[in-house]
């Protein structure tokens, strides 16, 4: 009696298409996917312990090194936290510039999500494309903050600086231009045959199945629900800006794809609204004992300098309590728990990362489907591994 | 509001505590169940029930106060479509034992994983209980309170062995756990 075994094949940790350090054990029956068990920890740092042991402003960098390509909507959920516990309201201005700046982070992370897929299936182009805007992008990251990246220029209370002048006259070109762009990437990859081939009925998340799992944002959302956290619960000014949520239908990685994309031109309408109504003021909360004083303000007056002074030795001390805080990053649902004992340090900081439970959720999504389509399907799940293994 | 006070009764054994901070505006009604045994049977209920209908499966995650007797707790974070639901389970370091929400939903597989790796707390009935975020062979649980950040081994590459080896850690330099007391705690400054 003849006998078959399947084949059990590992992927990664070290694979161009596996996003990072993804270890996929993969169980073939010839080229078909069986069971794909991913092994994730392998860029584990132990954020949320490292957070417990730094003050609360010195915890937050580490969202950034999160999931680094939506930086900022990750020290947002974490600022969320601290003002939430604070009890502190942030100055209109700062809601509109975050708000800006969540939107830019969305169109940073989908330029990414969306470039990478592409170049995961075979199109190389794309990615180039998205590579330069990106570099746009982070431009304006830079120029707020100072770093292309890891900008930490949200802060409890507030945003760091306000805007240099001109940068929202910049920006609005650049958008004009960008909307273009989107033109470019649908003309290249929503009709084409290969793509279409590549995607459609692959991956395929019924809605079931989804909220199970515990997907979020385009996830969930090409499957067919409404889900969206800048709609059902507000936060900065998102509830007086207009946008549509797009919902797919078949919950494939095609469906998600056109999410993505749609998602950027709706991005780019809020940008545009907020631009024009942005209004003067402060930047920064003006409760002294939480927000750092001017730099200017620290060479005369004595009361800035201790209070700088104590600010960045020994931090704010936040009242006991807990909350727990969502919000509608690029990649999906980014929720902190936060806990404070009413020390200058967070008792416990948890960090609910979407793609965590998006990966999760590999293994049936991959079931009976071929070798190449599992790359197809890490791709449409929109992987970092700094916030799976955190 | 009622919802609430409908569960504890239906479940007098399972629920200690309830709390109910209702929302207003666009925010969202929240309830706070405090459990003495979370039994799938309870969690099958909420997710399926008419009335509850908490299916969205958000997140579920532990915390640790040393202080306290039952110091760990387990957080079950459930959503429907216009109420939020924590399921808070309190457990001692000797009874560190809490039935799984993997049955009900899927998606707690991994975050029960990460809970038990990182708290050593245990899961009933679960189907895959492997540590998953620290490496193959870690010993403890790093986020318990009383695990020092700087942990206990570090790993090197050894030329003579031709592989990686654990060694307990040296560093150069102490650990500067810089401890102040706050001036400001309870002042109106």
């Amino acid at each position: 009696m003849l006998e078959t075994k399947n084949f059990n094949i590992n992927f990664g940790p070290q694979h161009p298409a596996a996003h990072g350090v993804l270890r996929l054990v993969v169980e073939l029956s010839g080229e078909s996917v069986v069971r794909s068990e991913p092994h994730i920890g392998l860029l584990h740092r132990g954020t949320e312990k490292l957070i417990e042991y730094k003050t609360y402003v010195q915890g937050l960098p580490y969202f950034d090194r999160l999931d680094y390509v939506s930086i900022i909507a990750q020290e947002h959920a974490y600022c969320l936290a601290i003002e939430n516990l604070l009890g502190l309201t942030v100055p209109i201005r700062a809601k509109y510039i975050r708000t800006i700046f969540l939107e830019l982070t969305r169109l940073l992370n989908h330029l990414l999500a969306v470039s990478t897929h592409a170049l995961d299936v075979g199109a190389l182009t794309p990615f180039l494309w998205a590579f330069e805007e990106r570099e746009k992008l982070i431009e304006f990251y830079e120029r707020v903050s100072g770093a292309r990246m890891h900008a930490a220029y949200f802060r409890p209370g507030g945003v760091s600086e306000d805007l240099p002048a001109g940068i929202l006259e910049d920006i609005h070109k650049f958008s004009k231009v960008f909307s273009r762009r989107i033109d470019e990437f649908e003309e290249m990859l929503t009709n084409n045959r290969i793509w279409k081939n590549r995607l459609i009925g692959v991956g395929v998340v019924p809605i079931s199945k989804a909220l199970e799992f515990g997907f979020s944002g385009p996830m969930l959302r090409g499957s067919g629900s409404g889900w969206d956290l800048r709609k059902i619960m507000p936060y900065e000014v998102y509830d007086s800006t207009e946008f549509s949520v797009f919902v797919g239908t078949y919950g494939d990685c095609y469906d998600r794809y056109l999410v993505r994309l749609y998602e950027m031109r709706e991005s780019l309408s809020i940008i545009e609204q907020l631009i024009s109504s942005i209004p003067e003021g402060f930047v920064k909360s003006d409760d002294k004992k939480i927000t750092p004083p001017a730099r200017a303000f620290i060479k005369f007056s004595m009361e800035s300098l201790i209070h700088h002074f104590k600010l960045y030795s020994e931090g704010f001390s936040v009242p006991s309590g807990e909350t727990y805080v969502s919000v509608e990053a690029p990649k999906g649902e980014f929720g902190v728990y936060l806990q404070s004992n009413g020390s200058s340090r967070p008792a416990r900081c948890r960090i609910r990362a979407p793609g965590f439970y998006h990966l999760q959720g590999l293994d049936f999504m991959a079931k009976n489907h071929m070798l190449a389509d599992l790359v197809t399907i890490i791709g449409t799940q929109d992987i970092v591994f700094g916030e799976v293994d955190r | 509001m009622d919802i609430i006070f409908q569960i504890q009764q239906i479940f007098p054994k399972e629920i200690a505590t309830t709390f109910f901070y209702p929302g207003f505006g666009k925010s969202r009604d929240t309830h706070i169940l405090v459990t003495k045994s979370r039994s799938s049977v309870l969690l099958e209920f909420l997710s399926n029930s008419y009335q509850f209908q908490f299916s969205y499966f958000i997140d579920e995650f532990g915390s640790d106060e040393i202080s306290t007797p039952k110091r760990f707790k387990v957080f079950l974070y459930l959503r429907s479509t216009n109420s939020e639901i924590f399921l808070v389970s309190p457990l001692s370091l000797e009874n560190n034992f809490i039935w799984t929400a993997e049955e009900i939903f899927c998606g707690a597989n991994w975050s029960e994983r990460e809970i038990y790796d990182l708290y050593g707390i245990y899961f009933y009935n679960h189907s895959d209980l492997r540590r998953i975020l620290t490496d193959y062979g870690f010993e403890g649980f790093p986020l318990r309170k009383d695990f020092p950040v700087s942990g206990y081994l570090q790993i090197r590459y050894d030329e003579v062995l031709k592989r990686i080896v654990s060694e307990p850690i040296e560093l150069s330099q102490e650990y500067r756990f810089f401890e102040f007391n706050n001036p400001w705690v309870g002042k109106n400054a």
